[in-house]
């Protein structure tokens, strides 16, 4: 109806507006990274200069956190803690905890290490976890499973239902339009977010091709947020070739979309350096990996455009998003940031006490304030 | 033995042990917690070299520690030496400060 009396003209500037509103203020929005350190504290850094903006306390934990997931509205971070046995959700702004989750119960201790995501709107929470039953003689390994929290249920928050799952998943991946999980394993898994039925396999470890090995991997990192493209490094083996050759060992890159749903694999380079994370990014067909350098391959050709090596090994990397820039972080106390045009370094930073940030993802958000909460 | 009855559930487990009827051994997770992973550590990378390994070692350090990654190199802060490296945030800077550790005796 209002819109009905409005003059063209006007609609035409509300258009524009709307327009304006959602093309240049996200241009112009601020990255704010994520990481967290030993023993127990999180920060968030400008991505433009690598000034700490905020420091929160995690309740609860000792030895730093790993994967840490915002919410779709960046006001809130979900990490584990107390040995990776809790998931607690902390609004950024405060520092509050504001979502809790023990993920056992009784003689069954559950832990989750990596494998958390969100549906779009931020209501659902997926963990994955590894549980186990303790008994006063042995140990029984559960199977593993995918629990789903209503994430305005507060402090103390049961699954709304579970489902299993199976082993070797190291990460979780809502589709876009929230129907589908992917898990991020060996192989990479879609099932239906309610039933937890197994809807497809899409083999990565267990790929079929003629005279290949099957591919190796890590992918402890998740970085997904801003691309929508999980990415991963493989490592497999030419068996028609000289093992004696360089030749012989292949680097292999796998995207899995989360609006399509499709799987890309390819190949790129021989294994003459390794890589631990991985990243597509926001804007270009561009990856990049990082260990201890920082390399960038041209997706669509299938081959690696640079590398420039790195003062120390650094685990993590993700990408601006704008696609200019791609930060690199985790492993030990650095945080830095690198021009996606030539890799040059813009800024590095060491975190305050040269705090390891061990096995923490680095993720990349919007916005975010200058002020320092302690909580 | 074959007249030899197992009367509690030690025993069964024994008993089936001995004929072969226990369920399938499950690896943890084959990443994170106490890998079964079989790639070089420390020592060698995979091409047998050190020029893949980490730089410094000490920016690894916890990396390996704490998912109990190796832990026939360093200590499970996972489970088994959870106060290891309490203190000592940075590997790098206090190294010195991460002493060996050894089982505790059984009582």
């Amino acid at each position: 109806m209002f819109f009905n009396i409005l003059s063209t003209n006007q609609r035409s500037l509300r258009v524009l507006l709307f327009l304006i509103c959602s093309w240049v203020i996200p241009a112009f929005a601020a990255d704010v990274l994520l990481t967290a350190t030993r023993p127990n504290l999180l920060y968030a850094i400008d991505g433009q200069t690598g000034e700490t903006l905020n420091i929160l306390k995690v309740p609860g934990q000792t030895t730093g956190s790993w994967t840490l997931l915002p919410s779709p509205d960046n006001r809130r971070v979900y990490l584990t803690t107390d040995n990776h046995e809790t998931v607690l959700g902390l609004d950024l702004a405060t520092g509050d905890t504001v979502f809790r989750a023990e993920l056992g119960e009784g003689l069954v201790q559950a832990r989750s290490f990596y494998g958390h995501d969100l549906n779009s709107d931020g209501s659902r929470l997926f963990v994955q976890v590894n549980p186990v039953r303790r008994l006063r003689d042995q140990i029984q390994v559960l199977d593993n499973e995918v629990l789903v929290f209503d994430t305005g249920a507060g402090l103390n928050a049961k699954p709304l239902r579970r489902f299993k799952v199976p082993r070797r998943i190291q990460g979780l991946m809502t589709s876009a339009d929230d129907h589908s999980l992917f898990l991020l394993g060996r192989d990479f898994y879609r099932v239906d977010t309610v039933s937890g039925e197994l809807l497809e396999t899409l083999p990565v470890n267990g790929w079929q091709i003629k005279n290949r090995s099957p591919a190796d991997m890590g992918g402890h990192w998740i970085s997904f947020e801003n691309s929508g493209v999980h990415t991963q490094a493989l490592f497999s083996v030419h068996t028609d070739r000289d093992p004696r050759t360089l030749e012989a060992y292949q680097t292999s890159i796998a995207q899995l979309d989360r609006r399509t749903g499709k799987l890309k694999v390819f190949d790129f380079e021989s294994t003459a350096h390794l890589i631990f994370a991985t990243t597509t990014s926001a804007k270009r067909p561009e990856v990049f990996g990082v260990y201890n350098s920082l390399v960038k391959i041209d997706s669509e050709a299938g081959r690696t455009l640079q590398r420039v090596p790195l003062e120390a090994t650094y685990y993590a990397v993700n990408t601006s998003l704008d696609g200019e820039r791609v930060y690199i972080g985790g492993g030990g106390c650095k945080v830095a940031a690198h021009k996606a045009s030539d890799l040059s370094r813009i800024w590095g930073y060491e975190l305050p006490g040269c705090a390891d940030q061990s096995f923490s993802h680095l993720r990349v958000i919007r916005g975010g304030n200058k002020k320092i909460v302690q909580n | 033995m074959k007249r030899l009855k197992p009367l509690n559930r030690k025993a069964r487990v024994m008993d089936n042990t001995l004929h072969q009827k226990m369920e399938a051994v499950f690896a943890m997770q084959a990443v994170g917690g106490c890998t079964t992973t079989t790639d070089p550590g420390w020592e060698v990378d995979p091409t047998g070299g050190v020029a893949s390994l980490c730089q410094p070692m000490e920016a690894d350090l916890y990396g390996c520690a704490d998912p109990c990654w190796w832990p026939a190199q360093v200590p499970d802060v996972m489970s088994s030496y959870q106060g290891w490296g309490k203190g000592t945030d940075s590997a790098e800077k206090g190294w010195r400060e991460l002493d060996q550790v050894y089982p505790k005796p059984s009582k």
